[in-house]
């Protein structure tokens, strides 16, 4: 699955330790003011429930950094 | 010529080594690189009879009668490349019918060709930079490293017997086996400490199997001085080539004051003990594969049996064994910097792999290694080979073992 979420709200500190993350220029992580837009994991893109059923709150790909807000549902899938 | 090229770091044992192989191939069918590639210009025998001609080349009997010949450049250039073509796992002195200890071997090699001025291929030594900058190889500020992956509702004591280093290669690219193995020691009930995050440096295990050895009295002496501090008894690590190297090379810096164990078998005492229950149930079929530096290649017992005792204990999982596993488990691909060396290989090896563990029946394929981890669950591979290996399907999903576990809590 390749995770092309878009996390909204996202603190000045979390965007700082995401961007650390997520350093690999295959990833191409692309951030803005309070959102970051991930890239991540192999294979198709995923449209929500990853490979495992699992829907972007529980997505155990992610560190806990980004499930959160994942679970507060800042997110978009656009 | 300088007078010690292509003995420097070698031993003795190393140079009979390089006299001993009879080429009789028993590694071959051991060499995931073989099976890959099928290229018997790479093997292992091959690379040794290569090595064993520049060190006659240049400290042979001819050598000394006529003078030392400089090997051809376009001969080492092709070693080279046979060289790093290598996972380093090991895998072929397992089987080596004279008893080479081919993985140190390699190392060597690898570390006195860099010492040489020939620079390790591909992005490796992109790796040495960044850990000069960040006394890691990722890029990355160390101060960051817990904030990507302790939850806040795990605290890890000021102060305890039991000290978590997860390493950086769990940190950065398999973050979530490290919130798995707080979870599960916080779940046991056994406090730990972490080393205070500027001072977790990296092992210097990947700078020493690619060869660049600039920084490793550096780095050990700095780890070693820092878990002084803490005062602990023992040093749980989640990676296995963080354990091999601190079995190996930073016990050749002195004694140490702490014992160190792979999480998994703290977690699997805590298990068989009593101390940690799983109360969920899933009906699944799974496979686990023994990484290379948890069943050779280091002095002490091997991490065979505490993976498989925590995955027996999961209600519901069925555990289906690999045809490979344990000390003759079959490299997954991603190790001795090959995914940075020779991605291509790596790739092909990572197709082959994925394909032994469905024949197994398993719905999921168990892993405990961040390389691992990155090579299969992150797909990580460098482009255009990236891009190839994301597309490769496979029905089995592949899961960090203690990342699976945590989920039965």
């Amino acid at each position: 699955m390749l995770c092309r979420v878009k996390l909204l709200e996202v603190s000045k500190e979390d965007l700082e330790v995401i961007k650390s993350f997520f350093f690999d220029p295959l990833e191409e992580v692309e951030t803005g003011e309070d959102w970051v837009r991930l890239r991540y994991m192999g294979g198709e893109q995923c449209g929500g429930r990853n490979d495992f059923g699992e829907g972007c709150g529980e997505c155990r790909y992610m560190p806990w950094v980004v499930r959160k807000y994942l679970r507060e549902g800042k997110y978009s899938l656009k | 010529m300088a007078k010690k090229d292509f003995l420097a770091h070698l031993t003795r044992k190393q140079l009979l080594e390089l006299e001993a192989c009879v080429r009789c191939g028993a590694c071959f069918d051991a060499c995931v690189v073989q099976e890959a590639t099928g290229d018997r210009g790479i093997s292992p025998p091959a690379k040794i009879a290569s090595y064993r001609r520049f060190v006659d080349a240049v400290h042979g009997l001819r050598a000394k009668l006529l003078g030392r010949r400089k090997p051809a450049e376009e001969d080492v250039t092709r070693f080279l490349g046979a060289l790093y073509a290598c996972t380093t796992c090991g895998g072929c002195g397992e089987v080596c019918e004279v008893g080479i200890d081919t993985q140190r071997l390699w190392w060597a090699m690898r570390r006195e060709l860099v010492g040489m001025g020939y620079p390790a291929p591909g992005t490796l030594p992109k790796l040495l930079e960044n850990a000069r900058r960040h006394h890691s190889i990722f890029a990355s500020p160390l101060e960051l490293r817990y904030r990507i992956w302790l939850p806040p509702e795990v605290r890890p004591a000021a102060r305890a017997e039991v000290c978590y280093f997860e390493g950086c290669g769990v940190a950065w690219e398999a973050p979530v086996m490290a919130e798995a193995a707080v979870r599960l020691l916080s779940a046991a009930k056994i406090e730990f400490t972490l080393l205070e995050a500027s001072r977790a440096w990296c092992c210097g295990w990947p700078l020493a199997v690619a060869g660049m050895w600039e920084l490793q009295q550096e780095l050990v002496e700095n780890n070693i001085s820092a878990l002084e501090e803490k005062g602990i008894t023992t040093l749980a690590v989640s990676c296995p080539c963080c354990l091999q190297q601190i079995r190996e090379v930073w016990r050749s810096y002195g004694k140490l004051p702490f014992e160190v164990v792979h999480i998994t078998q703290i977690i699997a005492e805590a298990v068989e003990e009593g101390r940690l229950g799983f109360t969920k149930a899933r009906k699944e079929r799974v496979t686990y594969h023994d990484p290379c530096q948890l069943t050779r290649g280091f002095r002490g017992p091997r991490v065979y049996e505490e993976p498989r005792t925590v995955i027996q204990h999961l209600p519901g999982v069925e555990l289906l064994e690999l045809e490979r596993q344990g000390r003759l488990t079959k490299c997954c691909g991603a190790g001795g910097g090959i995914r940075g060396a020779r991605p291509e290989v790596a790739l092909e090896i990572g197709k082959l792999f994925l394909r032994d563990a469905a024949r197994t029946g398993a719905e999921t394929l168990l892993m405990n290694c961040p390389a691992c981890y990155a090579m299969y669950v992150a797909r990580r591979l460098p482009e255009p080979w990236g891009r190839e290996w994301r597309a490769f399907e496979s029905p089995v999903k592949c899961n960090d073992v203690l990342q699976y576990a945590a989920d039965f809590l």
